[in-house]
């Protein structure tokens, strides 16, 4: 008896630990989740007054599908993800790289990392629309005392430059968190390591090759997961510089999604674009699920 | 052979260099443009440096600037209050979950971590919709708690998720003997383990905190009176019909991101053991 009071005591215990988050995760995160599902399939209208909401099947779906600028907006949605991440991977990997040496001023350099993590997307939004500016901005006064370039560059009139851009942005924000954590991962491989293959008279890239990547390539790819998952729903860096425009080049699947639901009030169409993002998500999400098991830290 | 280290020595300073000024310069270019008036950056050749530094941008943003009668005042006291607010609970919340699931057994601890690290991989912009539209029928959009109780769900998962791969990586036995001198697991939480990892909590709060420090996305589909407004919307109101203030904008931007990259200086250590023990799980 003793004991199963105890246990149902600890039990207890247990419960008040964890109930506030069940309780916030479920009302703010399950609920939502299931209804914007049952929407993508019910008729949404929001300026009509009519109080129900029929079920229409795949009506929505084809509804975005037949959209004209549909094809444009899932290419973007993948060419800027694939850029960005691939930059972000890359960029990252050598700026670690070049901080796991030692030289003058590596704490100062790694400080500086932190900026633009720090900086809200608001703020450096705004700086990038002035710095580009064609007339004023400080990259066109620069780019124009070159020989190289006749006239300012328009960078956000052209959707392709404008994505491009975009991209480079994206890259510029969120570089600095891979860099540091692959530094992170690279500082925990031991030292004796490397000694150990210089004696052997292995190069730079030798080592590279058969010490650091085996021993990073887990966190590499866990990173790479989180960050598909993390750029492909971008909005706010997109939406506050060129909202989608011009002429949608730049219009990626959380930026329509965004436009259907709050400046169109298409919510029905916007439901179903946000199943299929989800739908997307899921299967990384899978993955990275999948590489947490492996690993046995799952908890 | 000194030639060739000395060779390899200015190529590793000039990479460092330049990638010192990509990262930086952005950042530098808010300040240059702060210090400087509007009417100074609308002159066609611009230079890094300002030919007569001047605070009045400064002095304008913080005390003149007005968009239907509000101003930096008032914005800032709203973020303030929403996020620390959000902060304090979703912090709290996070730890208490973080810590159950780090130490104790239970059935669907699998599900409960399951969903936390779901979380993390699914748009906030799914779950608006039907939250917005749910919200503004009870007649509760246009509502500050109400963004607050949003922004304490969006920053729950994100430190729960923190809070579980630092609570793994300190070890037990100090809990083991509190344990075996007849402690609580309450008391344990709150006076072994609250106090020992304060550092590393105010590096997740932190964290917390800024996602609704800059967070647009919810504030401007949330509040549409310029009375709630946070900073965020505040400094995407700058429209001027023929000139936009980028010098107030600068200004502005800079107060706002100015103390945040300190403190993410001041806690950096921290910040990347905890963000590395988040990516590893």
């Amino acid at each position: 008896m003793g004991s199963i009071s105890r246990r149902n005591r600890e039990r207890i215990i247990i419960l008040q630990f964890i109930i506030p988050s069940l309780i916030i995760i479920g009302i703010f995160i399950l609920f939502p989740i299931s209804r914007a599902i049952t929407m993508a399939f019910q008729e949404w209208i929001l300026t009509s007054a009519s109080p129900d909401h029929p079920f229409i099947g795949f009506d929505n779906f084809k509804e975005i599908f037949d959209l004209t600028h549909f094809g444009k907006m899932m290419t973007n949605t993948f060419v800027y993800t694939a850029f960005s991440v691939a930059g972000k991977m890359f960029l990252g990997l050598a700026v670690a790289l070049l901080l796991n040496r030692k030289f003058f001023g590596r704490a100062f350099v790694r400080g500086l990392m932190l900026i633009p993590w720090a900086m809200p997307t608001v703020v450096v939004t705004n700086v990038f629309r002035i710095a580009l500016d064609p007339n004023y901005g400080l990259f066109n006064t620069l780019l124009s005392s070159l020989p190289l370039i006749d006239g300012p560059i328009q960078f956000f009139s052209n959707g392709s430059l404008a994505l491009f851009t975009l991209v480079c942005i994206g890259i510029w924000k969120n570089f600095p968190f891979v860099a540091l954590m692959i530094l992170a991962a690279l500082q925990s491989v031991p030292q004796d390591y490397y000694d150990a293959a210089s004696i052997d008279g292995a190069g730079a890239i030798a080592q590279f090759k058969q010490i650091t990547w085996p021993l990073i390539k887990p966190i590499w790819n866990t990173l790479m997961v989180l960050q598909i998952l993390w750029t492909v729903k971008e909005f706010e860096l997109i939406y506050l510089i060129t909202q989608g425009g011009p002429n949608n080049g730049t219009n990626i699947i959380g930026i329509d999604i965004y436009l259907n639901a709050f400046r169109f009030y298409k919510v029905g169409a916007a439901n179903a674009e946000g199943v299929l993002l989800l739908l997307f998500c899921l299967v990384f999400a899978v993955i990275y699920f999948r590489s947490m098991h492996k690993k046995g830290e799952f908890v | 052979m000194t030639l060739k280290r000395y060779a390899g020595r200015t190529m590793l300073y000039l990479t460092v260099l330049v990638v010192s000024v990509f990262i930086a310069i952005p950042f530098v270019i808010m300040l240059s443009y702060s210090f400087r008036s509007s009417h100074d950056i609308f002159s066609l050749k611009i230079g890094l440096i300002p030919n007569s530094p001047t605070l009045s941008a400064y002095r304008n943003a913080l005390f003149d600037y007005r968009f239907s009668g509000h101003g930096f005042g008032r914005w800032s006291l709203n973020s303030i209050l929403t996020c620390g607010i959000a902060t304090f609970f979703s912090i709290f919340f996070a730890a208490m979950s973080g810590y159950a699931i780090s130490r104790f057994k239970f059935t669907g601890k699998k599900i409960l971590w399951f969903l936390i690290a779901l979380t993390q991989t699914i748009p906030w912009i799914i779950i608006l919709i039907p939250y917005y539209i749910t919200i503004s029928r009870m007649g509760l959009a246009n509502n500050l708690y109400i963004l607050g109780l949003t922004y304490l769900a969006v920053f729950l998962p994100t430190s729960a998720w923190l809070f579980v791969g630092f609570f793994n990586n300190i070890p037990y036995e100090m809990e083991e003997a509190a344990k075996i001198d007849g402690c609580s697991p309450w008391g344990i939480f709150f006076r072994i383990i609250i106090p020992l990892s304060i550092t590393s909590i105010s590096a997740i709060a932190l964290v917390a905190f800024v996602t609704g420090w800059g967070d647009f996305l919810f504030a401007s589909v949330f509040l549409k009176k310029a009375s709630l407004w946070t900073l965020p919307l505040g400094l995407t109101s700058f429209k001027g019909e023929h000139l936009i203030q980028w010098a107030e904008i600068m200004a502005m931007s800079a107060i706002v991101t100015v103390p945040i990259v300190v403190l993410f200086i001041y806690l950096q250590k921290y910040l990347v053991d905890l963000m590395a023990g988040g990516v590893k799980q």
